[in-house]
């Protein structure tokens, strides 16, 4: 360290002494700085001894951190009342250094390298001494490893500094071998190959070939046998003692082909000929020859005597020594005269393929050779002969044959084919058949796969297949019995049999083929599907659970589907879920598979339920469902569901639904849990309490129209459910009814209360549901169906019909189920507006939860098919077309005290209905019976009593009916009261109206006419009728009667006896014969017969007798 | 002891075949037909035939082409050609005359086979032939080998197309282009315009005594693809209105031996072909031709010399200059015409001392391509009967080999 001494007391002095002449404080810190100054009291200190005057206190600084050159030394003090001295400045000078230059540096390494400077230092050395100058020291260089050349040596060295010298080259030069050649090698190998060469060295030796350096004119010999013919190419080649090779030399040469000259040629051996028809080679007739190579001019003669008339063929060939035929050589010649005529039949036409057909050829006046064949020849499809194929022959001499030929199996179809015969010895030419054969190919014949016999285990199926042959394919199991349904080209089955697959020809489904059986049979050591157990189950975790299988041999257990190593015995343990089951197998080559049992892993844990409310807060009589959520229930977990502490349900069910909390009651649940890990056995729900407010009144309204929009008056709206009550609708057909809300209701309308139980019910109805029955017309709205129905069965059919009348009537009040009308609910949809039944004839409302309005019905007056019910009665705008006109005659009774009117007709034509009401003076007159005269009249004889009988006809047919002027159409036979005063009848217009409907249902009306009643008495004498009279004695009587009945002819009668109200009383069906028959009748039952009036009715062939019986006991 | 029991086993083996062999008939329409025996076509014959049978193939007038697909060994005959006794016709060789032409694709089930005598009987100079010759194009990816084609003439073969050929002989043959037309460059024994797949080959080939005269492709062995073809053409006349080449042996190797080549060069790419004894004739003066323009080996190459030829080609055959008579009738007939004339310069200038040309060496040119079977030359009776016998009829019959 450097430091230097200031001597800075006196300096301090100079500046303090002067402030501070008295009381002088002591200096108690010096410091200073160098250059820059860092601020007071920062500086550095200087240790003193505090005094008011510090003298030639002495400063070291130590200079060796400061650069050369001036700096300035800064020193102050500070007294001990803290003031500061100024600062005080002293200059001095750091020395630079000394420029002298110093001693010589030794040379401490020298090295050297070749060509490429690996680095300072990296070179190789080169050992020198020591020294400041190194003269004339040699360097040996190694140049072995160089190559021949030009070469740069550089060398360097390095002085005790570290300095390097600069790099000193000197080039110098490798020398290159000589190029003088050495002695010529020997040739110590000579070798040659022929096309393909083996590879150098491998080829065939030249013996001799070796030693010398030229070696001239050597032979190589090749034998031609081993050589193909052809041309071949000679390599040949040598190597010298050196191993160098010479180049490939090559020689083509040639193998010449065998020649292709021809022998000798040969003599003719053999010459034949024959007539028209080649009966084969050899076969011929012979020609006498010698033979030679070259046969000019020889003859040969052909006996044509009795050969046919016609173009015939002299057909001549030779033969060669070398078996070698000629062609044919034919010479055409004439026999004169007209040739036979032969024709051809056919047994059949539309032909399959491979069918054998008999084909007839006949022809007369032919003397056949005894070689003679009749050849059937088929055309093509288009009838032509050009490439005739022949079908069939048969050797004969006859001129008449049946010849039998086979139709070509795959012969195209057509409809045009056609057949000839021609014979081959007499030549004839047959006609063909003449007319278009349609022949039809055989389908190819499928083959099947599985193509050999085969087995599948029971339970298994085997899939046929078959070749995809064209045609309907139909497949059969032992040969006849065709599988149901296997129409197609291919047919599965686990049934045993022997499988065929039959196919059809789509032009004619006669023509088919059948490929050969397959037989499947089945295994029968199949084994018994096993069943493991258990069954699906949890297991709980680290539980074992040990599987057993129903077999006790052959097992391999499966764990998803795949074999478990080992695991092949009867039983199996695992405490891993997956899905297990057990394949069985018994060396049969079969197996069987348990079904699979699922295993779930569960842990084991304590149950617990939990317990939501569909609401909380509610109004009275509101239900609520609770709903309990197990947790660890098990597969079947219970419930028990309290109220207030009070069991309200218990069961397997997780829900509760009440309508009768009150106020401030709790719900909870109880949970028992079957879950085999589960830790406790039962769980407690949380508990929900209840906030319940008063009962809410809800109104619901609504009202009903019929199908045409007509407002229904005074209907029953019946309420069933959670009450019983009932509202009957307004003038209006309204209703408004209060409910208790939450609650569960069903509203019926009913109806049965109209003033004219058939108001708005006519013969038209009638006919309508005729025609409907008769399907000639039908209803044609859903609603129009319903109102057929009066008895309610979902039917139309003739006893709504029957019932219908007997309402118009009066017979009955009302229809089936005490009740006239229909309803619908209005909402109802058909899904078949054809068949509307059943439909919904009342609304129900379950927990009726809001005010409803519109709540209405259609209603439809039962029988009113044709919906013209008017809820005011009588208003009928329709005018009839025309008038019916109904008078009647007095018939002449024998009895002053009964009248027969009978009742004829006017203006009837084209009538398909027709009713009214006639009425008399009951007091004068009582209705004794009416007798039909043509049509089936029904009437209601149980209003007489009141003066009226209500008529009624519709043509069952619903066909229109035409009768004469004056055509009787009914006698009524009435009683005269006492006090008579009037036996007149007219139309009743207050009970059935009077109306009649023609062709087109229009309207008719019906009136009684104007023709003056004739009192004149009318005797009987219609000589049609068979039975003439009727006669009761004693009338009144007691019960016992005589009947005398006069009869035209034998005949069936019936009798019936009824009551006032048209109870049956006394029925028989008896024969009568002709003339008198007296019969004794006995009206009693079962010993007794009240006092009243009765009617006798008489059923004969043609009339009808009706007589009133008063009995008086 | 052991050789004869072989000879005697093979000579019982060879006597079966023959026996068994049927002859089937085609295009014999003069009486009906025998089932099994007369066919309505080729084909039809062919499916009915057994391997070894011969199909006798009748000539119609007009003619007919026969369509077939060969898949067995046959032995297709015909009845020659140029034999109607018409303009440049032989006559006294076969008395039956008309048109046949075959069409065959072969497969390789019809190795073995073979054909002769195809043709027509007549030509007409100028005219245009519908039917007249031997076609054979072989199937794609079959190799059909040992095909003998004898005495027809060929309008075209397509060998080595899309698989190696082998051993295909061609012998006293007619290279004829297929309608007589002249300028139509298909006919060819060798398609050099349809690629080759793999570099298939065609192997053993032989041409021998055959005429190539009527302006015919040849031989075209140039296709690049068609490599290590081999063979020989001997004794055959080429010729051609105009140079074009007459051969193209540049992928071959072939025995080029005692042909007569007139107008027109040979093409030889490679060192391996031999050419022997072969005669060059130049119809023009002036004009060039090269018996081999490339390298190969020459021997005996005779009239020639690389660059020029002066030779007189009326010199040589005895049909040219002039093959009609004072009267203007055909002297020779148009395969007869290509016989030597006695001066010429081919006669005796063979390998073995004998002719140059399909005349020449042992298995001379046929004329007609009569096949080795028996042939009427003469059948004739009065053309008129009494209907009573007998009935003479008169004939003429020689046998070929």
């Amino acid at each position: 360290m450097r430091t230097k001494t200031y001597y800075w007391l006196l300096l301090l002095l100079c500046s303090c002494y002067s402030l501070y002449t008295t009381a002088q404080p002591n200096i108690t810190k010096v410091e200073y700085y160098i250059d820059t100054d860092p601020g007071l009291g920062s500086g550095t200190n200087i240790g003193i001894s505090p005094n008011i005057d510090l003298t030639n206190q002495t400063l070291n600084l130590d200079l060796s951190t400061l650069n050369s050159g001036i700096h300035k030394l800064i020193l102050r003090a500070k007294d001990a009342n803290g003031l500061w001295s100024h600062n005080n400045a002293w200059l001095f000078v750091k020395a630079f250094p000394s420029l002298a230059p110093g001693a010589l540096n030794n040379i401490t390494n020298v090295e050297y390298y070749v060509d490429t400077d690996p680095g300072f230092g990296n070179a190789t050395v080169v050992s020198v001494a020591t020294g400041t100058d190194i003269a004339n020291t040699a360097l040996n260089l190694d140049i072995s490893s160089l190559v021949t050349g030009i070469h740069k040596l550089i060398l360097r060295a390095k002085d005790a500094n570290g300095t390097w010298s600069n790099n000193n080259t000197w080039v110098f030069a490798k020398a290159f071998p000589s190029l003088a050649p050495g002695a010529v090698p020997n040739i110590t190998k000579v070798e040659y190959y022929i096309d393909i060469d083996p590879g150098l060295g491998n080829a065939t030796v030249v013996n001799g070939a070796s030693g010398g350096t030229d070696l001239a004119n050597l032979p190589i010999n090749l034998d031609p046998a081993l050589l193909n013919t052809g041309i071949h190419k000679l390599i040949v080649r040598s190597l010298d003692a050196n191993g160098t090779w010479s180049n490939n030399n090559a020689f083509v040469f040639a193998k010449a082909f065998p020649s292709l000259a021809p022998g000798a040629v040969p003599n003719i051996t053999a010459v034949e000929y024959y007539l028209d028809y080649d009966p084969g080679y050899g076969k011929g007739k012979p020609i006498a020859i010698t033979a030679g190579t070259d046969l000019s001019n020889l003859t040969f003669n052909v006996d044509i005597t009795g050969i046919v008339s016609g173009t015939h063929y002299a057909i001549v060939r030779a033969k060669d020594a070398n078996g070698t035929w000629s062609h044919l050589n034919n010479l055409p010649f004439t026999i004169p005269g007209t040739p036979p005529a032969m024709t051809t039949t056919v047994s059949a036409n539309n032909i399959c393929g491979n069918t054998t057909i008999t084909v007839g050829a006949a022809v007369s006046g032919v003397t056949f050779n005894a070689d003679n064949v009749f050849v059937v020849q088929l055309s093509d499809a288009s009838g032509s002969f050009t490439n005739p194929t022949e079908i069939g022959k048969k050797a004969s001499t006859s001129g008449f044959n049946a010849i039998s030929a086979t139709i070509p199996a795959n012969i195209p179809y057509g409809s045009s084919y056609k057949i000839r015969t021609f014979t081959t010895s007499q030549t004839i030419l047959g006609a063909d058949n003449g007319s278009g054969l349609t022949l039809i190919p055989l389908p190819t014949i499928p083959t099947i796969t599985p193509t050999k016999d085969t087995s599948i285990c029971q339970g298994a199926s085997a899939a046929f297949t078959a070749t995809n042959t064209s045609g309907n394919y139909q497949w059969l199991v032992n040969s006849s019995n065709v599988v149901a349904s296997g129409t197609g080209s291919t047919y599965t089955t686990s049934v045993a049999g022997a499988y065929s697959v039959k196919v059809s020809s789509y032009n004619n489904s006669a023509c088919s083929v059948t490929s050969t059986p397959i037989n499947l049979s089945i295994n029968p050591n199949t084994p018994t599907t096993p069943t493991i157990t258990p069954g699906t189950t949890a297991v709980c975790f680290g539980d074992n659970l040990v599987f057993t299988s129903s077999s006790t041999t052959g097992n391999q257990w499966l764990l998803n589907g795949s074999p478990i190593a080992g695991e092949t015995g009867a039983t199996f343990t695992t405490q891993s879920p997956g899905g297990y089951s057990v394949r069985v197998s018994n060396g049969s080559g079969c197996i069987a598979t348990s079904a699979t049992s699922i295993i779930t892993l569960t842990f084991s844990a304590a149950p617990s339920v939990s317990l939501t409310a569909s609401a909380t807060s509610i109004a009275a009589n509101m239900p609520v469902t609770f709903t309990a959520a197990p947790n660890l229930g098990g597969t079947a977990p219970s419930y028990v569901f309290k109220v207030n502490g009070t069991v309200m349900q218990s069961g397997s069910s997780n829900t509760f639904t009440t309508s009768t909390l009150v106020n401030g009651a709790t719900v909870t649940c109880i949970m028992t849990s079957n879950a085999t890990c589960a830790t406790t056995p039962t769980a407690s729900s949380n508990s929900i309490g209840m906030s319940v407010t008063g009962i809410v009144i809800l109104p619901l309204s609504g009202g009903s129209l019929n199908a045409t929009g007509k407002t229904i008056p005074s209907i029953t709206l019946r309420i069933s459910g959670d009450i019983t009550d009932s509202v009957v609708t307004d003038g209006n057909g309204r209703y408004n009814y209060n409910f208790q809300a939450f609650k569960n209701y069903t509203i019926t309308p009913y109806k049965n209360n109209d003033v004219v139980k058939a108001s708005g019910i006519n013969v038209l109805d009638v006919l309508q549901t005729q025609s409907h029955i008769l399907s000639k017309v039908l209803l044609g709205t859903p609603y129009k169906i319903i109102a057929a129905d009066v008895n309610s069965d979902a039917n139309i059919n003739v006893l709504d019909v029957l019932l219908i009348k007997r309402l118009i009537l009066g017979k009955d009040t009302t229809f089936s189920g005490n009740k006239l009308w229909a309803f619908v609910d209005s909402a109802q949809v058909f899904a078949d507006p054809t068949n509307p039944f059943p439909f919904s004839s009342s609304k129900t409302f379950n927990n009726l939860s809001l005010p409803l309005t519109n709540q209405s019905f259609i209603g439809m007056k039962l029988g009113d098919v044709n919906q013209d019910w008017a809820p005011v009665i009588g208003v009928n705008g329709i005018k009839p077309f025309k008038n019916i006109q109904l008078y009647y005659d007095t018939i002449n009774t024998g009895d002053n005290n009964v009248l027969r009117l009978r009742v004829r007709v006017k203006g009837f034509k084209d009538v398909m209905g027709m009713q009214f009401t006639l009425g008399f003076k009951a007091t004068d007159l009582q209705l004794v019976g009416i007798d039909n005269l043509g049509l089936p009249w029904e009437y209601n004889a149980l209003l007489a009593t009141k003066g009226v009988v209500p008529f009624i006809w519709a043509d069952a047919k619903n066909l229109t009916n035409s009768l004469a002027d004056g055509t009787a159409l009914f006698d009524i036979v009435l009683q005269k009261q006492g006090g008579f005063t009037s036996d007149s009848l007219s139309i009743n217009p207050n009970y059935t109206p009077a109306l009649a409907y023609g062709t087109n249902y229009e309207p008719l009306g019906v009136v009684m006419g104007s023709i003056a009643i004739s009192n004149s008495l009318v005797t009987v004498a219609d000589n049609s009728i068979y039975v003439e009279q009727v006669l009761v004695a004693p009338n009144p009587s007691k019960g016992v009667i005589q009947l005398r009945i006069t009869a035209k002819q034998s005949q069936s009668i019936t009798i019936n006896i009824t009551d006032v109200l048209g109870r049956t009383i006394v029925k028989k069906q008896m024969t009568v014969a002709a003339g008198l028959n007296d019969l004794p009748l006995n009206l009693e039952v079962n010993g007794t017969i009240l006092s009243g009036v009765y009617y006798l009715k008489v059923e004969g062939l043609e009339k009808v007798f009706v007589k009133q019986i008063l009995v008086q006991k | 002891m052991l050789r004869k029991t072989f000879t005697i086993a093979l000579f019982a083996v060879l006597t079966i075949t023959t026996a068994n062999a049927a002859i089937r008939r085609v295009g014999f329409t003069a009486t009906n037909p025998v089932s099994g025996v007369d066919y309505t076509s080729l084909q039809a014959a062919h499916d009915a035939a057994a391997i070894g049978d011969t199909i006798q193939i009748y000539p119609t007038n007009p003619g007919t082409t026969w369509t077939c697909t060969m898949t067995k060994r046959l032995n297709l005959f015909g009845t020659g050609y140029l034999t109607d006794g018409g303009y440049n016709a032989n006559t006294g060789l076969q008395n039956i005359t008309g048109q046949c032409s075959v069409n065959l694709t072969l497969d390789a089930g019809a190795s073995g086979s073979l054909f002769t005598g195809i043709g027509t009987a007549k030509m007409t100079e100028n005219a245009q032939f519908t039917v007249d010759g031997l076609t054979i194009g072989i199937v794609q990816f079959s190799s059909v080998n040992n095909i003998i084609i004898k005495r027809c003439i060929v309008n075209s073969v397509t060998l080595a197309n899309y698989a190696p050929n082998d051993s295909w002989t061609f012998s006293q043959c007619r290279f004829h282009p297929p309608n007589n037309n002249y300028d139509d460059i298909s006919c060819y024994l060798i398609n050099p315009n349809i690629p080759t797949v793999g570099g298939n080959a065609v192997t053993n080939l032989r041409v021998e005594n055959c005429l190539f005269t009527d302006n015919t492709q040849r031989v075209n062995l140039s296709n690049a693809a068609n490599t290590g073809n081999t063979g020989q053409i001997v004794n055959c006349i080429f010729y051609r209105s105009d140079p074009i080449y007459h051969s193209n042996f540049n992928n071959a190797s072939f025995l080029i031996q005692n042909n007569i080549y007139v107008n027109g060069n040979n093409d030889v790419g490679t060192s391996n072909c031999i050419f022997q004894n072969n005669i060059t004739a130049s119809l023009q003066s002036g004009n060039t031709m090269n018996i081999a323009s490339s390298s190969g080996n020459k021997y005996g190459v005779i009239f020639n010399t690389t660059g020029g030829n002066t030779n007189n080609f009326n010199t040589v055959f005895v049909g040219y200059p002039y093959n009609v008579d004072n009267s203007n009738n055909t002297v020779f007939s148009e395969d007869a015409k290509w016989q030597l004339k006695a001066s010429s310069a081919a006669s005796g200038a063979n390998t073995t001392g004998g002719d140059c040309g399909a005349f020449g060496g042992p298995n001379k040119y046929k004329l007609a391509g009569i096949p080795t079977a028996p042939a009427f030359y003469k059948l004739t009776a009065p053309s008129n009967t009494t209907g009573v016998g007998p009935y003479t009829i008169t004939f003429s019959v020689r046998s070929n080999n």
